[in-house]
């Protein structure tokens, strides 16, 4: 399976706000994508959108290279946002209508079914009614909604809020059963160190615009390298004593904080560094000089400012 | 296509559930049971009041050869179910004392001359005394007439006297009046009931946010056929049902001359019900649609209600002219035209053109409704108004 999600020039509109303003996706086969935003900038909306359940006011959504069709949809496995399922039918019976809904047919659904509880111990649960399990329980019942039909792509509009640490492992290992039977996943999270753990691919919009996007490494080495020089205090003297403060007068350099023995810095001139590190040497013994990687939360909040 | 396009259409996986659902929803079932406990009990009591029989007594001398002649006579002559009896006496005072003692209703005993007398208590029965006065008379006649060497059937030549009405009278007044009612009530009952069965799903796939799986599954146009499909059929099979235990309670009760009367405006009934339900029912999908919980139900089905309401009342009170008209109004033909098909004199084409005209606001109300409902359907937020729906595009 080597198909691709994608959107491009996803615009929406309720009434004259504009909520989505051009977007480009790309979710690719076997790998996962992580969609970051803050609240409010649109990526529920696209989602919806990819889904068919929000018409665009313009741009498409393929699938396989052309417009996706609702057949295509059919196949696809989604996990809204807002949480719901039939609260007085029993849990094993609405999966496999959901299973049906999704194109399968009864005895293909009810194996299904019976395999999907099985892996996520919902098995006690199975004749109970989604109202009388646990808040965990119904989120696994939940997820096992969008994954019954074995979809051919899978979008989940933030899947880990809500879970407990052991629950996030859980759906972190089912995701990643997916993106192994090659499926495209999407989803949305403001747990950044989480997409950062699970993602290939990350997408980051704000105000209903992408701001960027690409593979985790890119974004990060897309981002400003900062270098952090730590020297060793001097004996006897507390640790504030040893001033850095002469890095703020090496040519090229631009301090971004300096605290006692340690200072962080970005060389905006090529070689700056070399002259900071030489320098540092001349003074005394340095115990560490290496380049700072940012993570994704700092790359997030540089990028949707 | 991918391998998973192969099972039941979508519209089809829906209706099931919704089936199934009722099915095995208790106050339904219970409401089902309780109709047609109804129809049952009206056939029992229609029976009892339309086929009352009775059994007489009557008092005879034992040697009177002629008064036992008259009564066996008069067997002959009562109406279909009812009984005389004979009690023989020893004499006259014996029979007397029978009557006096209320154990029989009359004696006939040997009157003045030739004539026979038929005693009784305070009063005796008019029935009784006609039967057995038209029997003496055929059996004097008889006896007379061999006796002038001629024969009853001779005598009586010439005699017969035929009817023929040249308006003749309406309808069994019992049927006028009940089976309006019939219509009204159970077209307003079954269309209340499963219309507000497809609001309450509807709604309840709102209230517990599934609506958004679905709508990612499946088109939200199958959504609505299947609920439909599935309320509808329900709501047939329960019309027929009950029409069928009504229509075959009658023929068992001994009323089975009804049947020729009923059975085509019962028929088209069942026609104009099934369209005049489809009309509604995307009406009623919306209401569900533009409310975001149970609770809303109240305000945004209460116009509904009200044509339903008005519909009901008109097969109860309308008459004349103004049924005239309504059998042309769509919905409110589910019940007029039938009636007017049981009590008036209505052209073979009137119902057609009746139909036709549901059939077509049926198109159209499914059309419209089909469109407010998908464009209402996914504002989980809060109450909508249709106003506000149309003016939105997409």
């Amino acid at each position: 399976m080597t198909t691709v999600l994608s959107a491009s020039g996803l615009t929406r509109r309720f009434g004259d706000r504009t909520v989505l303003d051009g977007v480009d996706l790309d979710v690719l086969p076997g790998r996962m994508t992580g969609f970051v935003g803050a609240n409010g900038a649109g990526k529920t909306t696209t989602m919806r959108i990819l889904l068919g359940v929000l018409a665009p006011s313009a741009g498409e959504v393929r699938w396989d290279g052309r417009p996706v069709s609702a057949a295509d949809r059919r196949a696809f496995g989604y996990m809204p946002e807002e949480r719901g399922l039939y609260p007085k039918q029993h849990v094993a019976e609405q999966l496999v209508h959901f299973g049906r809904l999704h194109g399968m047919s009864r005895p293909a659904a009810e194996r299904a079914v019976a395999d999907l509880l099985e892996r996520l111990d919902l098995v006690p649960h199975a004749d109970d009614k989604l109202e009388s399990l646990s808040l965990g329980n119904q989120q696994r019942a939940q997820i096992a909604a969008a994954l019954v039909h074995s979809p051919t792509a899978l979008v989940l509009d933030e899947p880990f809020s809500g879970l407990d640490p052991l629950a996030v492992d859980a759906m972190a290992g089912l995701l990643r059963d997916e993106v192994a039977r090659g499926v495209p996943v999407l989803f949305s999270s403001h747990q950044l160190d989480l997409v950062e753990r699970l993602c290939d691919d990350v997408v980051v919009l704000a105000q209903g615009r992408r701001v960027a996007g690409g593979t985790v490494e890119e974004l990060r080495s897309g981002g400003t390298v900062r270098l952090r020089l730590q020297v060793a205090a001097p004996s006897g003297a507390p640790s504030h004593g040893a001033d850095l403060g002469w890095v703020r007068d090496v040519p090229g350099v631009e301090v971004a904080d300096v605290d006692g023995a340690g200072a962080l810095f970005v060389a905006v001139e090529p070689g700056a560094e070399q002259r900071v590190l030489a320098e540092a040497l001349r003074r005394g013994p340095v115990t560490s000089f290496a380049p700072v990687v940012p993570p994704l939360s700092e790359i997030f909040r540089e990028v949707v400012r | 296509m991918s391998p998973a396009t192969t099972g039941t259409p979508a519209w089809r996986v829906v209706a099931e559930r919704e089936v199934r659902t009722k099915l095995r929803d208790k106050p339904f079932l219970v409401s089902f049971a309780v109709l047609v406990l109804l129809v049952v009990a009206g056939l029992v009591v229609s029976a009892l009041l339309g086929g009352r029989t009775s059994t007489s007594e009557v008092a005879v001398v034992g040697q009177d050869a002629r008064a036992a002649a008259v009564v066996e006579g008069a067997r002959g002559l009562l109406p279909p179910g009812d009984r005389l009896e004979v009690q023989q006496v020893d004499d006259a005072a014996e029979a007397e004392q029978l009557v006096r003692a209320g154990d029989v209703d009359g004696a006939l005993l040997a009157g003045d001359g030739d004539d026979l007398e038929l005693v009784g208590a305070d009063e005796v029965d008019a029935g009784l005394a006609d039967v057995l006065a038209r029997s003496a008379q055929a059996e004097a006649l008889e006896r007379n007439a061999a006796a002038a060497g001629t024969t009853t059937q001779d005598l009586l030549r010439g005699s017969t006297l035929d009817q023929r009405l040249l308006s003749p009278p309406d309808v069994d007044p019992v049927v006028a009046t009940v089976l309006p009612f019939a219509f009204g009530f159970l077209f307003f009952l079954l269309a209340i009931q499963f219309g507000m069965a497809i609001a309450q799903s509807v709604v309840e796939e709102k209230q517990s946010r599934v609506v958004e799986i679905l709508a990612a599954a499946v088109p939200l146009r199958s959504l609505l056929v299947g609920k439909v499909a599935a309320n509808g059929a329900l709501a047939l099979v329960q019309v027929v049902l009950l029409v069928g235990i009504a229509l075959g309670g009658l023929a068992l009760t001994g009323r089975g001359d009804l049947l020729g009367l009923l059975g085509a405006p019962v028929l088209w009934f069942v026609l104009f019900f099934v369209l005049g339900f489809v009309a509604l029912a995307c009406v009623w999908a919306v209401a569900g649609s533009l409310a975001t919980r149970n609770e809303d139900l109240q305000s945004t089905t209460s116009p509904l209600l009200a044509v339903l309401l008005a519909v009901f009342y008109l097969g109860l009170f309308g008459g004349g002219s103004l049924l005239v008209v309504a059998s042309y109004v769509p919905v409110a033909s589910t019940v007029a035209m039938p009636i007017r098909l049981v009590t008036g004199d209505v052209a073979w084409w009137e119902p057609v053109v009746s139909a036709a005209l549901v059939l077509l606001a049926a198109v159209l109300l499914v059309r419209l409704g089909a469109r407010l409902y998908e464009r209402s359907l996914l504002r989980t937020d809060r109450r909508t108004s249709v106003r506000e729906v149309l003016r939105e595009r997409g």
